[in-house]
């Protein structure tokens, strides 16, 4: 019997949910929207992380030896996508990299040569970095580094060029290997093409799941309001079935309903994106995690939305607070901004969010290659939060329908 | 005060007993319910009347089990509450005021959930919506949106949904409240037909017509307490001693004056009501009779539930604050 009543309430809520085309946008389209939106549109802020090139115009007025040992070292050092200029100075560059998408200009003046081969004289006379307007302060400090290492070692190997041809003259190997002095580089996301860094689409497909799976706030609290305004809940608490029964037939198509969210969001970072221009999310990770992640966020989702249902009294005054609060979460927990873009003191701040948990367990298993022993911290923060707002929102409705 | 009037004895019959039953809600200065004893025959149907906010809906609640007995005691068929609560939601069903289903799903989807929330199996379930469809005139529109219904058809899926698990006993909240005069006669011929199966009705209405024409037994609640219970027949009676209702050929408006005495009442366009005793009757006939009206109908000794209903309210806030 338990059964019975049990299933016709899963039945029930699944019937009500999928005429609800409203809730089911929010819970399916929005988020998508938002992947697919943001995946593409931060390609290229996540793809200097991840080793795209930075696009530079270089302009030789010098057209020495030099100069052109300068442009090979810069083109051999993957760091940039070197355009070659004409030689008309620094304004026509200035001009340039408005009009055009390059993020730098160097203009090689002439006698570049000359100063290189002489320590005392300083190189910024002859070489001028020129930085675009939207080119970010971190790409900047980026480039200046790559910039200044390869112009120490041309200054090195111009100055070693008498002893490196004293020794040809003993029989010994003269070249000397700048290689050696590269530290060892490894990433903590291990990618199926071995080490790089995440794509867009690896941080936004967790931070839209994320956010999409608290929206569920709405359809449901929705759905509880309306059953107390209608009277509906008055007479099921005549029908001699357990709230506990009830409760659990109508959670539980919440709970599958976000499970398909992530089922969604992962395949259309896997299969969507790719067709439109950005990078196919990689399903790293185990996943018995990622499922573990998923459950945890559910029930953190359906306790925030069965709170909301509890503390107000229309559905307007849910629609209103569900979804403002969903914003402030988002915003706070690093969903709408990166949290690694943060500042410090804000970065600490997103703890203070479930998403943030959520977010944080879905990179630890997708970025991170995580398994469930790494993602044991957020899920029991996203269970706890979620017991505690169902434990909250069932003494509120207690204290409601005494009174 | 106690403004309680037994007009009969309570039959040892009664299938709902309720004893001294009090109820406070939290935050409320002054109980929605005070000390309410009332016996309801069992296979009748019980009205269950009062102004808003007099405590009705408290006491359907205490009785369906959806609030929490506070003090006092009920028994319904013989099972206690609040420790047989499960066993009494089994054999009782409550047809609530508001349209308490969902608008979203069919008039048969509705059906089968709460067929199923009942408990019933499945074969089970398809006979009783047959049954209460063609018991509520709904079967031809199952198939639609039960949100597309007029109001007249949500009140009798509201009551087919009651039906469902063909109740022992059936809480009928205001079933016929603002719906159209046919949607009405389906609802009181639904009701007249269960009380030939033996269901006790407890039902709440301010249409006193109705009332008095489907309710064997009434209580009568105001401000939370009960002002008078008994036996629809006794009560017309006891209370009609002196009830002369008189229907004229015309208005007659000049009687005003020379029955005044009589607390003369013009109810209608032709209607009259009036106190007045048998030996009174041949004067007032005579009054009548100078004043150059006609008589259509005369009833005496019978009065109608109405005029004792705001009598007694009346009465009740009366007492009311000369007590303050």
């Amino acid at each position: 019997m338990r059964w019975r009543q049990w299933s016709v309430g899963v039945y029930k809520e699944l019937l009500l949910l999928s005429r609800d085309w409203h809730a089911l946008a929010l819970l399916f389209v929005m988020p998508l929207a938002f992947l697919l939106v943001m995946s593409l549109a931060m390609q290229e802020q996540f793809a200097a992380h991840a080793g795209s090139k930075i696009s530079v115009v270089f302009s030789d007025r010098d057209n020495s030896k030099a100069s052109q040992a300068l442009l090979a070292a810069l083109q051999a050092g993957g760091a940039a996508s070197v355009v070659i200029g004409n030689a008309a100075g620094i304004e026509a560059l200035k001009s340039r990299l408005r009009d055009e998408r390059h993020a730098f200009a160097i203009d090689v003046a002439s006698g570049y040569q000359s100063v290189l081969g002489d320590a005392k004289q300083s190189l910024d006379a002859k070489i001028t970095l020129l930085v675009a307007a939207d080119t970010s302060k971190q790409t900047e400090l980026i480039f200046q580094g790559t910039l200044r290492e390869i112009l120490a070692r041309e200054r090195l190997t111009t100055l070693f060029a008498p002893l490196a041809a004293a020794a040809r003259v003993q029989g010994k190997d003269p070249s000397f290997d700048v290689s050696t002095a590269q530290p060892k580089i490894e990433y903590l996301y291990r990618s199926k093409e071995g080490s790089q860094s995440p794509s867009a689409v690896q941080q936004s497909v967790p931070a839209w799941l994320v956010f999409g799976a608290f929206f569920i706030v709405i359809p449901l609290s929705n759905t509880l309001i309306r059953e107390r305004q209608q009277g509906t809940a008055r007479r099921l608490r005549t029908l001699p079935v357990s709230q506990g029964t009830l409760l659990a037939g109508k959670l539980l198509p919440y709970f599958a309903v976000n499970q398909l969210q992530v089922a969604v969001m992962l395949l259309a970072g896997r299969f969507l994106v790719p067709v439109l221009g950005g990078q196919a999310l990689e399903l790293n990770g185990s996943l018995s995690a990622l499922i573990a992640v998923g459950a945890a966020l559910s029930l953190a989702s359906i306790g925030y939305a069965l709170l909301i249902a509890s503390v107000t009294r229309t559905t307007e005054q849910a629609t209103l607070l569900g979804g403002a609060g969903n914003l402030i979460l988002a915003a706070v927990g690093g969903i709408m901004v990166p949290k690694f873009v943060m500042p410090e003191a804000m970065q600490q701040l997103t703890n203070i969010s479930p998403m943030a948990w959520g977010l944080e367990g879905f990179l630890n298993v997708l970025l991170r290659d995580g398994t469930l022993r790494d993602v044991t911290r957020e899920i029991a923060a996203l269970c706890s939060f979620g017991i505690a707002a169902l434990g909250l929102a069932w003494w509120v409705q207690a204290r409601r329908s005494e009174s | 005060m106690n403004t309680l009037r037994a007009i009969d004895a309570a039959p040892d019959s009664a299938c709902i007993r309720v004893r001294n039953v009090t109820h406070r809600y939290r935050r409320a200065t002054r109980d929605a319910l005070h000390d309410i004893t009332i016996d309801i025959p069992r296979g009748s149907i019980f009205g269950l009347l009062g102004p808003n906010g007099a405590g009705k809906s408290s006491l359907l609640g205490l009785l369906s089990g959806s609030l929490a007995l506070q003090s006092g005691a009920i028994s319904i068929a013989g099972a206690a509450l609040p420790g047989d609560a499960r066993r009494i939601k089994g054999t009782s069903a409550v047809v609530p005021q508001e349209y308490a289903f969902y608008e979203d799903l069919s008039g048969r989807e509705n059906l089968d959930y709460f067929a199923g929330t009942y408990g019933l199996a499945r074969a089970q379930t398809n006979v009783r919506i047959e049954r209460c469809a063609r018991i509520c005139r709904l079967t031809d529109v199952l198939a639609q949106r039960a949100g597309d219904y007029s109001g007249g058809l949500k009140r009798r899926l509201n009551m087919a949904i009651g039906l469902l698990n063909e109740p022992q006993i059936l809480y009928l909240d205001e079933p016929t409240v603002g719906i159209d005069a046919e949607s009405r006669r389906y609802i009181v011929e639904a009701i007249r037909e269960l009380r030939g199966t033996g269901v006790t009705i407890v039902y709440t209405s301010h249409y006193m017509e109705e009332v008095e024409q489907l309710c064997d037994a009434i209580a009568v609640i105001d401000r939370g307490r009960l002002m008078l219970q008994g036996s629809m027949e006794s009560l017309l009676q006891h209370e009609g001693e002196k009830a002369l209702f008189l229907r004229l050929e015309n208005p007659a408006e000049n009687l005003a004056e020379p029955l005044a005495r009589y607390r003369a009442e013009h109810v209608g366009y032709r209607d009259w009501n009036l106190d007045v005793t048998l030996d009174q009757l041949p004067e007032v006939l005579r009054v009548i009779a100078q004043h150059g009206a006609r008589i259509e109908r005369l009833q005496h000794g019978v009065s109608r539930l109405e005029k004792i209903y705001l009598q007694l309210l009346a009465d009740g806030a009366a007492s009311e604050s000369v007590q303050s």
